[in-house]
């Protein structure tokens, strides 16, 4: 009879896949509390019963031996790696007290939020903040899907992204973004495209299997993506390729673009691109002659000083030839549950409050207008607040989900700042080598443990969408629980009721109730709904979609002027360019590009998973033959990769599909090494990276087209 | 099973899928997915995925070479390790002749927690149940399909009857392999 009671009947769970972004089906099969199989929704509309690896293995990370169940807290010294087992009444009283007393002393600007790539939480922690008074909530949205946003407010006055509609397009031109990889999910849909007669134009330095089938492979200089889209807007508006009506009637500023980009021939693109001028003409005809065409930009382009200019005219390019917001071109979808950014209670967070952002001179971010303030600059204007108190303390840090030891660029300047910081709290699924710094650590639930709405603030490139041209929400349900772990809107609950903070609620299912008020359904009805979908409104611009002040799409941004900054995008060379820096390039000859996504991990995470680590076991670094013969570099080979930061090593790959100039590195740590750093100081590609100068409007640091040298790792030394 | 890998884009699904259906440690990868290229190929440029995994020949070398007659075909045309008998074997007397036996890029994979070779089983515990083996399922990309010769037939007769050996990784042999690949339809062209 007893045994009967704990071995309880296999059943089977039917949620959604958050490994990345994602929210493909699946059936989890439960027995006594554990995953014991995970198989893909056959009922799911997009996914049709698949599912990428990260999925298929999520049994290892829900159930892995070294995840966090209970919170912890410091009892030795900072990163030494003691800790005691405290409850969580203990650490909500803990957190509470800490962060009040420093609001008190210091103002609530003095403590400052980290989001990190998302794991559903961002509106729920910048409420969080706005509640509590401080406008520093950091998402890394100033290098990663923020400057489309960015872009996007400033073209059309809408702050989402333009998305490629793979569905019906019939030339899609990949922009620095290896979707294959990037999201597995939603191969299918560019394969079929490519099967269907689309023509296909990949820009990447790398010779990716997607540039492997593309009509026109550009294989760019890291860095040039201005200066290649301002020589394709050249010749698409030189030879009169461009969609004349849609231009007269729904665009502004025409002819100052006209005039603008005189200048950018192609000829001039070339030296810059390393593109033939030929080769620029030929793929910006084909884009502007192929209809219907989209543009599909990548991260690749954000991680520049240039990023959020350089995304606009991305965009401009497919409003020139009129594929903006039509099938097959570049769509800004509909989300069923009203609009973008309005569960952050942005209007609680007084005005005053909201000026103090730390955006280090970036006026596009930090509680900018069109939206919340989970937008700040997490890069040298914290750092520098922290280690000089300048411009005003910065005590405590509040970080769930994220891994800026790993994840941010300059790790030595995060370190320093990590080590200084009074008060820091982080939450995670594993002992991160960020979170060994801090002194409390919260175990963080992961998709299988909780009940959520996967539910997006901007609409991105996730698969659910593409089946039917319907933008998607969807029910998590709760599987199993490990330890003690809680979920972020969990923890955030509990500490705004330690902290008497408004806006918060007992049970997540209110907060979900909240949310689904639109739709009329309660948490208990989505739950057996499981999917909602709003149908597509195509040319939304008939029906008052340009909320701009000239009420069309802006070539021109009077708005932009009147910042100071440039209205209209123009080319700027990196800081540590070949072009840029002639004097550094002597010692440092090759161009770095770093973190091109590996299918079976999400960013930093899943390196500890042992079926998805067993497929890439090693960090990377690629290098062209010619340049790995001329160092004495054999396959295999660990290679010392410096810039003036610092140097990090990564194990050689040899491919043809890299320029001899250039060299690509992963982002790495190893899970399984000792804390507090877990091998970061040997691997860690960020650590050579460049923080500043990032980008004057938003931000963004360089962590593609950076000047480096290599060597080969001498045994011994 | 017929291998299409025009659509392979390498994000080893299939793998862990298989890792899953047997219950796999670190080390033994029945299925594998190989990176072709990048590389020039006369005026072609050759980036490609490569599913691989036993063949499941007619004739196969690693049944032929097993001292204790192991590996069995079913009459479905499955390779089979009969799992009792290859672990009751020593190893060191057998010295895992099937491994070296294979002519193929993912011979049969040691196991050590159970001490056996295994090698993929076409997911008979799936087929018997009616569903398709795990790769086949969660592949995303459609690249794996699973049936009978004949159906399999008309399919490579549809894409041009041409089944290929990528830069020499699949050696043409006459152990007559079940798993076929279909040719790449539009490789880059250098210009």
């Amino acid at each position: 009879m007893k045994e009967a009671a704990i071995n309880s009947e296999e059943k089977i769970v039917k949620t959604f896949c958050f490994s990345c972004r994602g929210g493909c089906g699946v059936q989890l099969h439960v027995k006594n509390n554990e995953i014991i199989r995970v198989e893909g929704d056959p009922d799911h509309p997009v996914s049709k019963g698949t599912l990428c690896p990260k999925g298929l293995a999520i049994k290892q990370l829900v159930h892995h031996p070294d995840r966090l169940k209970y919170p912890l807290r410091r009892v030795g010294k900072r990163g030494e790696g003691k800790w005691e087992q405290i409850s969580w009444d203990e650490a909500f009283d803990e957190i509470a007290t800490k962060l009040l007393a420093i609001k008190a002393q210091y103002g609530a600007e003095a403590i400052v939020a980290g989001i990190g790539t998302g794991r559903n939480h961002n509106d729920w922690t910048a409420r969080f903040c706005n509640h509590l008074g401080t406008p520093n909530a950091n998402d890394p949205m100033h290098f990663c899907m923020g400057p489309r946003c960015v872009a996007s407010y400033i073209n059309i006055g809408i702050p989402a992204p333009n998305e490629p509609h793979y569905n019906a397009t019939n030339c899609l031109v990949a922009w620095g973004r290896n979707e294959i990889h990037s999201h597995p999910s939603i191969g299918r849909y560019i394969f079929n495209a490519v099967e269907r007669g689309s023509k296909l134009i990949v820009v990447d330095p790398r010779l990716t299997k997607l540039a492997s089938r593309a009509d026109i492979w550009l294989q760019i200089r890291p860095g040039g993506d201005d200066a290649l889209a301002l020589s394709m807007i050249h010749t698409i508006i030189g030879e009169e390729l461009y969609d004349k009506e849609f231009v007269t009637k729904w665009c502004y500023g025409f002819d100052e673009l006209k005039e603008h980009v005189k200048k950018y021939t192609p000829e001039w693109a070339e030296p810059i691109t390393w593109i033939p001028a030929e080769k620029i003409r030929k793929a910006a005809r084909l884009f502007a002659t192929t209809k219907p065409a989209c543009i599909a930009p990548g991260v690749a382009v954000e991680m520049q000083v240039n990023s959020y200019q350089t995304q606009r005219a991305l965009y401009m390019m497919s409003a020139l030839t009129g594929n903006f917001d039509v099938p097959g071109g570049n769509i800004v979808w509909v989300p069923p549950l009203g609009g973008f950014f309005l569960n952050c209670d942005n209007d609680v967070l007084p005005p005053e409050q909201r000026a103090k952002a730390l955006v280090g001179g970036a006026k596009l971010i930090g509680g900018h207008k069109w939206g919340p303030p989970n937008f700040v600059l997490e890069g040298p204007p914290l750092w520098q607040a922290i280690m000089t108190d300048k411009p005003y303390p910065v005590k405590a840090l509040f970080f769930m989900a994220h891994n800026p030891m790993v994840g941010l660029p300059n790790t030595k300047a995060v370190y320093e700042a990590l080590q200084k910081v009074e008060f820091l709290v982080v939450g995670d699924f594993f002992m991160t080598p960020t979170a060994e710094l801090a002194d409390i650590v919260l175990p963080n639930a992961t998709w299988p443990e909780k009940n959520d709405i996967g539910w997006f603030t901007t609409p991105l490139e996730h698969a659910q969408f593409h089946d039917k041209d319907a933008f998607a929400v969807y029910a998590w349900v709760k599987a199993v629980s490990v330890g003690e772990t809680k979920s972020v809107l969990e923890i955030l609950n509990g500490l705004a009721k330690k902290m008497n903070l408004g806006g918060f609620w007992e049970t997540p299912e209110e907060a979900f109730n909240m949310l689904l008020k639109p739709t009329g359904l309660n948490w208990e009805e989505f739950k057996k709904v499981r999917i909602l979908r709003k149908d597509m409104i195509w040319k939304k611009y008939e029906h008052g979609l340009f909320h701009t002040p000239s009420g069309k799409f802006e070539f021109y941004s009077n708005y932009l002027k009147d910042l100071g900054y440039s209205p209209m995008p123009e080319y700027v060379e990196g800081p540590e360019s070949p072009l840029s820096a002639t004097t550094m390039l002597q010692s440092y000859p090759l161009v770095l590009i770093t973190g091109a996504r590996i299918p079976v991990f999400y960013h930093t995470d899943q390196r500890n998973i042992p079926w998805l680590r067993e497929v890439y076991p090693e960090p990377l670094i690629e290098i062209h033959p010619d340049t790995a013969a001329k160092h004495g570099i054999k396959e295999g080979d660990w290679v010392w990769i410096e810039t003036k930061r610092g140097k990090v090593k990564q194990k050689a790959k040899i491919t043809m599909g890299i320029d001899p100039r250039v060299v690509h590195a992963v982002r790495w740590w190893y899970p399984e090494k000792s804390g507090p750093d877990h091998g970061i100081w040997d691997v860690n590609i960020n650590i050579v990276t460049l923080d500043s100068p990032y980008d004057p409007g938003i931000g963004s640091p360089t962590m593609r087209g950076l000047l480096c040298k290599i060597s080969k790792v001498e045994e011994g030394k | 099973m017929l291998i299409d890998f025009d659509r392979c884009q390498g994000c080893n699904a299939c793998e862990v899928a298989c890792k899953q259906e047997n219950e796999l440690p670190v080390g033994p990868r029945l299925k594998q997915v190989l990176t072709i290229g990048p590389e020039k190929v006369g005026r072609k440029l050759i980036m490609e995925y490569l599913p691989v995994m036993c063949m499941h020949c007619e004739n196969p070398p690693c049944a032929a070479e097993c001292p204790v007659g192991a590996i069995t075909k079913s009459n479905r045309g499955i390779t089979l390790v009969n799992e009792k008998k290859c672990h009751d074997t020593n190893k060191d007397v057998c010295k895992k002749a099937c491994i070296s036996a294979c002519p193929f890029p993912v011979p049969p994979q040691y196991n050590p927690e159970k001490d056996i070779v295994q090698m993929c089983n076409m997911c008979v515990q799936r087929l018997a149940k009616g569903e398709k083996p795990s790769c086949v399922k969660h592949c995303i990309n459609e690249v794996i399909t699973f049936g009978t010769k004949e159906e399999l037939a008309k399919i490579i007769q549809e894409r041009g009857n041409q089944t290929i050996s990528i830069g020499g990784v699949i050696p043409n042999v006459a152990c007559r392999p079940s798993v076929l690949h279909l040719p790449a339809k539009k490789p880059y062209t250098v210009s």
